[in-house]
């Protein structure tokens, strides 16, 4: 590389460097200046310093933008009066009885507008009262759910009509640190979702576990791109979670697919066959092929894009990002196929429901107390029957690979933890089913 | 007041912003790596809008510094007739979005990697899925097999690798390189690496290792304390030694060559039987028709001086750190367990083959006589299912376990698995022979 040419190079990185750093190194910079406090502020540091009660989280805060922009603990730990019932009509430890330890979005909305109402449009806002819905969630252990341990940890994201702290860790709430796919990680991870295995084994997250602590965490997500043609090695040069799911920074994180890969319109008659078997499988449609209440409060209209304008313009965002760097043809024919997966995928999954249904129908398998007389997919894995327990298996989690694994473009788990498995969870099925049969004559 | 410390960066930020914004896309710069062929398509593109960050990717790549613009490889040469035959989307039909291999391989540019890569595993990938999918109903297109596969297709896909559009030796020397398609069910070798004492040294010093040098460069000079370099062996250490591109190793990828290792008849009598299960040896032991498959690579049938070659090779490598006895023995002792493993897998393979003889199972397939592992996951009976779990995931994780020194894969994931495998299978036919009597 010649001298003058380096120079230049170090000259525009410097020059993003600096620019980042406005944001980012703000606090840092801030933290050895006094920070300033509010009275009331002042009065928790001293009292919670003296008694040690969650010091370090005093630290946290210190090193976060609300610190600079002088919002202190009473701003958010003092619900203000439209603050949800639950957090108003909590208990408290502190002296100060009027305290929360919850805090409520209704507080932050105070500041972030914006934030919390597209938050409150998106599929997040919808997990706790999902889970809350799920037929066997009452059969569940309550620490596992209020006790926020199992589900209702990941769930506790729509609690109390939102729980920032999901992704914006306490007491930082930082926005770099939640543009990171790490942010994502703990829930979307494993058995039904395994997101972040699949994202980071895919040829995206090979170059971002390469290249991403290089890059411009600080930078505001909309401004990533501002540039596309300027030579810098800290702009990113592969998506993340939210280049796609939220993209300018919208909090209002929703698909055209919807969690289930389940669309409601659809003109390919053959597909919609598959796809109504599904239905009735979740309990969404009856045997007439209506839509049930059920539908109504797991798929909600306007926060689930039900109609084929809805679906279609979700999948032409989707595109829009995608030729950022990709061909359209490219990226259309990408995610055509990836269509075509779920197709594949439900008439697998159309097949294996009509078997354990027939079951049911032949009275081959004994009707248990508990739930209806045929397979309902959303009790997961409160079933009697190992062949339900299979079924639950194929749709929740083999199913799920099979058509994540396609969108995230991983071919390991599209093909191997995905496809291969529901192929061998049929085969399984039928030759139980054929073995439940033949016992019973 | 003007000069309160905020105004005054601010200052400097807005100064710096102005002189900088004024050198950065001068014409000065831009002439450094555009050729007028390539400032016609940037242009267009940026207009357009259409895959911008593509471009900056390309600056960020020796390509650009080279001069090698967007015309060098997306107007196929005239060799590459199959990627001309297809149609272009861009206002220059010359133009397509897809690049030959034969674009690299011009002996101006990379010639020797292609001739190496030619001789590789990696060459056969694709021939495999064409294989399959005349017995396998495949999904996905490039997110299916063929995402994997693909490497082989049209010869050679270079950005397998290499990613688009930077195009980095650097970073195709990472182990995060292989694992899009070296991880997961039947070929865990990133989860092995990550969680081997090799992989732990990897994730906690790596970040301070100087990746721009060349493999052959890495440990050159064994006394130089040069902090910079690996201090452990990643994927490209062991298989693409001194950057060969011609990767391959002694076990092939299912570890049965038909070789004579150690003049051990009975083992090479356990592979046999394995051989047998995946219909690429007959009863009698003579090659059935499947030489296809044996071409495509998935069995490696090195002559037994190539295998040879392939273990002293590996042997070298390792003893760039480590003493030749300590290699030696671990090599001796991971061929002792493959033996072990083989026997177990052998007996099962024996289990179903003799339940098709006795006519317990009925063959629905055409070919072969016997049960067909190659089938995968495309078979009828829990028992076939059964046998190809054991031999594509367990079998896989015991072998890989033992060569990769991971412990836990070799014993937890694999040869523990194959011995419950096994116990599972015994009882299977029991209960199919009861039940047909």
């Amino acid at each position: 590389m010649k001298p003058k040419k380096m120079w230049m190079e170090a000259l525009v990185c410097f020059y993003l460097f600096m620019l980042t750093g406005c944001e980012g190194y703000g606090p840092y910079r801030r933290e050895i200046a006094e920070v300033k406090l509010t009275a009331k502020a002042k009065a928790c540091v001293e009292c919670h310093r003296t008694k040690g009660i969650s010091a370090i989280s005093l630290r946290d805060w210190e090193l976060s933008a609300h610190a600079i922009n002088e919002v202190g603990c009473d701003q958010c730990h003092l619900p203000v009066e439209d603050a949800s019932k639950a957090i108003l009509d909590a208990s408290t430890a502190c002296d100060d009885k009027s305290v929360r330890r919850s805090v409520s979005p209704r507080n932050c909305e105070k500041c972030h507008v914006d934030q919390v109402r597209q938050f409150a449009s998106g599929k997040h806002a919808m997990a706790w009262d999902i889970l809350k819905a799920m037929p066997t969630t009452k059969e569940q252990p309550q620490v596992l759910i209020e006790g926020e341990k199992g589900c209702g940890g990941c769930h506790r994201i729509g609690r109390d009509e939102g729980k920032c702290d999901s992704c914006h860790t306490r007491h930082r709430f930082s926005a770099a640190e939640a543009r990171r796919p790490e942010a994502c990680q703990s829930c979307h991870i494993g058995h039904d979702h395994p997101q972040w295995e699949m994202y980071s084994t895919s040829k995206h997250g090979s170059i971002y576990a390469v290249e991403g602590q290089n890059w411009y965490w600080n930078k505001r997500i909309a401004e990533w791109y501002t540039m596309p043609l300027l030579k810098s090695p800290i702009i990113p040069r592969a998506p993340v979670c939210i280049t796609c799911h939220m993209p300018d920074g919208n909090h209002a994180v929703k698909t055209s697919w919807g969690f289930w890969a389940l669309r409601l319109s659809e003109k390919d008659g053959e597909w919609r066959g598959y796809r109504n078997t599904i239905f009735r499988g979740l309990g969404f449609m009856d045997k007439e092929g209506n839509l049930t209440e059920r539908f109504k409060v797991f798929m909600p209209e306007g926060k689930v894009g039900l109609t084929a304008e809805e679906w279609q313009s979700g999948r032409d965002k989707m595109i829009k990002i995608c030729t950022k760097c990709h061909a359209y043809d490219y990226s259309k024919t990408t995610l055509d196929k990836a269509d075509e997966v779920i197709k594949s995928c439900d008439k697998l999954m159309a097949e294996a429901i009509e078997i354990v249904d027939g079951l049911y129908e032949d009275g081959i398998l004994p009707k248990v107390e508990a739930y209806p007389p045929h397979t309902d997919l959303l009790r997961y894995y409160e079933v009697k029957h190992p062949i339900e327990l299979h079924l639950y298996t194929m749709f929740l989690v083999h199913r799920m690979r099979a058509y994540q694994g396609a969108f995230h473009i991983n071919p390991n788990y599209q093909q191997w933890y995905g496809w291969a498995e529901m192929k061998m969870d049929l085969q399984e099925i039928k030759n139980t089913a054929e073995r439940l049969r033949a016992e019973k004559r | 007041m003007l000069l309160t410390s905020k105004n005054y960066f601010r200052g400097i930020w807005l100064l710096l912003l102005i002189i900088v914004a004024g050198c950065a896309e001068t014409k000065a710069l831009r002439e450094s790596y555009y050729t007028p062929e390539t400032e016609k398509c940037i242009n267009c593109h940026s207009k357009k809008g259409i895959s911008k960050s593509a471009v900056r990717d390309w600056k960020l790549s020796l390509h650009a510094a080279k001069k090698i613009g967007c015309n060098e490889c997306h107007i196929p040469i005239e060799a590459a007739s199959e990627i001309l035959a297809t149609a272009s989307a861009c206002t220059d039909k010359n133009v397509r979005r897809t690049v030959s291999p034969k674009n690299c391989l011009t002996s101006k540019c990379h010639l020797e990697q292609g001739k190496q890569f030619d001789k590789s595993k990696h060459a056969r990938a694709w021939n495999v899925v064409v294989d399959m999918a005349k017995s396998h109903e495949l999904t996905g297109g490039e997110q299916g097999c063929e995402g994997c596969h693909r490497i082989g297709k049209d010869e050679e896909k270079c950005d397998s690798c290499h990613t688009r559009h930077r195009f980095s030796t650097a970073w195709a020397r990472r182990p995060e390189t292989c694992e899009m398609c070296h991880r997961g069910a039947e070929h865990s070798e990133t989860e092995m690496y990550m969680n081997s004492k090799h992989g732990s040294v990897y994730r906690l010093e790596s970040h301070t290792w100087n990746w721009f040098r060349k493999t052959e460069e890495w440990y050159g000079g064994p006394f130089e304390a040069w902090s910079k370099s690996p201090r452990t062996a990643v994927c490209v250490t062991c298989h693409m030694h001194n950057g060969n591109h011609a990767i391959a190793s002694s076990w092939g990828i299912l570890a049965v060559p038909l070789v004579l290792v150690d003049g051990d008849e009975e083992w090479f009598g356990y592979r046999k039987t394995i051989l047998k299960g995946l219909g690429v040896l007959d009863e009698k032991g003579k090659p059935t028709g499947r030489q296809d498959i044996i071409d495509a690579g998935i069995l490696s049938e090195l002559p037994r001086v190539e295998w040879l070659e392939q273990r002293e090779e590996m042997v070298r490598i390792c003893t760039q750190c480590h003493t030749k006895t300590y290699v030696t023995e671990k090599f001796k002792n991971a061929d002792n367990i493959m033996k072990a493993s083989d026997a177990l897998m052998a007996e099962a393979v024996s289990i179903v083959e003799d339940l098709y003889n006795s006519k317990v199972l009925s063959q629905k397939r055409p070919f072969p006589a016997h049960g067909d592992i190659l089938r995968f996951y495309e078979v009828d009976t829990p028992i076939e299912q059964m046998l190809y779990r054991m031999l594509f995931s367990q079998r896989m994780r015991n072998f890989q376990g033992i060569y990769h020194i991971v412990p836990e894969y070799q014993q937890w994931y694999g040869w523990k698995e194959m011995k419950i495998e096994l116990e599972k299978i015994r009882s299977e036919a029991e209960k199919l022979r009861s039940e047909k009597q």
